[in-house]
């Protein structure tokens, strides 16, 4: 014990230094995150300088799941040191109620770290651009809502039940405002221009037209991750009730860990089967895709003056190609085959 | 006696020890490997067209299995994972027992490939590679291995070719598609396959990576790389690690038309064992495969429920049927020890039981090319742009 400590407690000193003297190691709530950061900093300066390749990408993607086993290792060190408390207020439905209250805001804010660092940079790139699709929609839908507001009086019900903590009302909200959208905006947006302009100023309402229904399909998808992620906690919370604090090591910590993960794959296995979350998730691919082809189309319009082909010119000379390459495959079939004809006759 | 801090402490200075540990080894050896290699068997490739190219594998024993056996993989990543480093090869185990191997490497799909279809693959590219093999060797019939989706190209090539196939294995392969059993199954009916390929044209392969990683997401973004921090003990076991990396990352995009003919055809329409799909302006008839069949899947398989593979049987004419699981995943049929013990030796006695007499078959069979090209004026065999050998290992 002496020698460990020898060796290793030095280098920690001025990072441990504020759980010394306390009842437990698991009193620090930031311990991990000021170790990580030491690490990542020391790690993260070699890595900078070494050169991009399969070695470093994993280094990356390593780091990026090490964040988020800390950030989980610091939710789960605050919430074993409700423990005891939970064990004592084994029947106090509103104690225990509030405890979870506690954890479920722990929870939320790791939750928020769990997409992204661990993958690909390309697959991060793709959820980063959902995040931030998100962000940008919430930010739009903050100017947006004024109006809305004005005009649909069913919609602060649903707000306000939103608040409270009801992730139907969010649902119900988007469909009501979807409703009324393709009623009005939406009509506006698709009706047909006219003048100088027509062609350009339709592709562009199209365009915005596509946007506003791929936003809108976003909250519902979330919708489904949320609750999920709400209910795995919810089952995991029991799970580790049954685990005793005193007997605590940092075994039994990863064993809450497995926990912990295992319970979120087995209830999003479950979410993923069902045929209303399938059918959110087509939706929101579908209308992202819809936008996709929209953006293309402007893009090929704001490109006509540069001196470059368009996807559609390429996809033409792609086609032209393969058709090509079938007419030559069969025409040297046949060469061949009056070949042989010729060598077989006497 | 050690009160419950001091052991505790004892505890977590010890985790951390090692955790730190594992990071340095990780950090030093992850900063020395800009790569690693994988597909580790030396082999010549033989045949090359457009992005598909035809493989030889050094044989490492002659004369056990004369038959020649040619493997198929799937479009979606690559077939390095069935040679991926030593002691976890598929293909290094099978030609210590001396099978005979050729593969077909299907490449990168490019922008200007979006129009290459099903058909082509199958009709145009896989049979060209059986009639190289079939000129090459001399041989009437040859061994076909189908492996997850190529494992589909080859039931399907079979049925329409089955006077060229001698024994049929499929592992881990997709034949009926109307299963609530995969996550893949499920999704696919609401997509619209359509609108995807219409908008994208080839199908990026980081979005079907993506696609996969949501199958296990806890698992596949997150606890494999904590795993790999935890078991990171030597540099042996990082640079094995490295190598799945590489592997499950090296996504090509799909063919537009291609994967849309698939995902339409036998994902939403299940089509195949419906006897209504239609390949080369032929419909694919599965009582047409009336040769020997070894049907492999994987217990736990999650992209390849066994309830979508193991039909295949009843669905085929031929009276050898042997199906065979192991109690792995879909991976873990070319990488777990159970299956690097087992399963090369299940494929290879199969197969090699199966190969017998073929001196006898060589004679008749070129007698009976000759005959047949004069009476139907088909020629038996046709090679496209012949390769001189080139060593890729």
């Amino acid at each position: 014990m002496e020698k460990q400590e020898q060796k290793m407690i030095q280098p920690w000193m001025d990072v441990t230094k504020f759980w010394q003297g306390m009842e437990t190691p698991f009193a620090g709530p930031d311990f991990f995150s000021k170790w990580n950061e030491m690490i990542q900093e020391t790690i993260g300066k070699a890595a900078g300088q070494s050169k991009k390749g399969l070695g470093s990408d994993v280094l990356s993607r390593t780091m990026g799941a090490s964040n988020v086993f800390v950030a989980l290792n610091e939710f789960w060190l605050e919430a074993l040191k409700d423990l005891p408390e939970l064990h004592r207020a084994k029947r106090d439905d509103i104690k225990t109620r509030k405890i979870f209250n506690r954890w479920s805001n722990g929870y939320k804010k790791v939750f928020e770290q769990l997409v992204g660092p661990p993958v690909s940079g390309t697959a991060q790139e793709m959820m980063t651009f959902w995040l931030n699709t998100i962000q940008k929609s919430q930010a739009a839908t903050g100017l947006m809502w004024n109006p809305w507001f004005q005009a649909i009086p069913q919609l602060q019900a649903h707000v306000e039940k939103f608040m409270k903590g009801d992730w139907t009302a969010l649902s119900e909200s988007h469909s009501l405002w979807r409703e009324v959208y393709d009623e009005t905006l939406g009509r506006v947006f698709r009706m047909p221009a006219f003048g100088m302009t027509k062609e350009q100023t339709e592709r562009l309402k199209r365009t915005y037209d596509a946007y506003i229904q791929f936003l809108y399909s976003l909250p519902n998808l979330h919708q489904f991750l949320y609750s999920a992620g709400m209910e795995a906690l919810k089952e995991a919370f029991d799970k580790v009730k049954k685990l005793k604090f005193e007997e605590m090591t940092p075994e039994s910590m990863r064993e809450v860990y497995k926990i912990w993960w295992t319970t979120n794959e087995d209830t999003f296995f479950e979410l993923f089967k069902r045929p209303d979350f399938s059918d959110a998730m087509a939706e929101a691919l579908n209308h992202g895709l819809r936008l996709k082809m929209r953006l293309n189309d402007l893009s090929t319009d704001w490109c006509k003056a540069l001196p470059i082909p368009s996807n559609q010119e390429f996809e033409e000379v792609a086609k032209t190609v393969h058709e090509l390459r079938r007419k030559v495959r069969l025409q040297q079939k046949s060469i061949e085959q009056l070949q042989q004809k010729l060598e077989k006759t006497p | 006696m050690e009160s419950l801090f001091e052991k505790q402490t004892s505890h977590f200075l010890s985790e951390i020890e090692n955790c730190s540990n594992h990071l340095n080894q990780i950090t030093e050896t992850l900063l020395k490997t800009e790569d690693v290699d994988i597909a580790i068997s030396p082999k010549d490739l033989v045949f090359q067209e457009d992005t598909m190219k035809l493989y030889h594998f050094r044989p490492k024993k002659k004369g056990i299995c004369s038959v020649p056996m040619l493997i198929t993989y799937a479009l979606v990543n690559r077939e390095t994972m069935m040679d991926l480093e030593e002691g976890r090869s598929l293909i290094s185990n099978l030609l210590d027992r001396g099978l005979d191997i050729y593969i077909i490497v299907w490449g990168y799909p490019k922008r200007i490939d979006r129009y290459v279809t099903l058909d082509d693959y199958i009709e145009i590219y896989m049979d060209d590679c059986v009639e190289y093999i079939r000129k090459a060797r001399g041989l009437e019939k040859i061994n076909l291995m189908g492996v997850c989706q190529g494992g589909t190209f080859s039931t399907i090539y079979t049925a329409l070719h089955p006077e060229k196939i001698r024994n049929l294995i499929t592992m881990v392969t997709p034949i009926d598609f109307d299963t609530d059993d995969g996550l893949l199954n499920i999704w696919s009916r609401n997509m619209d396959v359509d609108l995807m390929v219409d908008t994208l044209g080839n199908i990026p392969g980081d979005f079907m990576n993506l696609g996969f990683m949501m199958l296990k997401p806890f698992q596949l973004m997150m606890d494999k790389y904590i795993g790999f921090v935890d078991g990171a003990k030597d540099t042996a076991r990082i640079e094995s690690f490295l190598r799945m990396e590489k592997w499950i990352f090296d996504s090509p995009d799909q063919a537009g038309e291609a994967f849309r003919k698939f995902l339409n055809e036998l994902f939403k329409k299940n089509n195949l064992i419906k006897g209504e799909l239609e390949i080369g302006g032929k419909k694919v008839d599965l009582k047409k495969i009336h040769m020997p069949l070894l049907n492999i899947y994987a217990e736990q398989d999650h992209l390849v429920p066994p309830s979508s593979s193991k039909p295949l049987g009843d669905l085929v004419s031929s009276k050898d049927v042997t199906t065979k699981s192991f109690p792995v995943g879909h991976i873990g049929m070319y990488v777990s020890s159970k299956s690097q013990k087992e399963l090369s030796p299940t494929i290879a006695d199969w197969i090699t039981q199966r190969s017998s007499g073929i001196e006898k078959e060589k004679a008749t069979s070129r007698q009976a090319t000759s005959t047949k090209a004069t009476k139907k004026n088909h020629p038996a065999t046709i090679l496209k742009r012949p390769v001189k050998k080139i060593s890729d290992q």
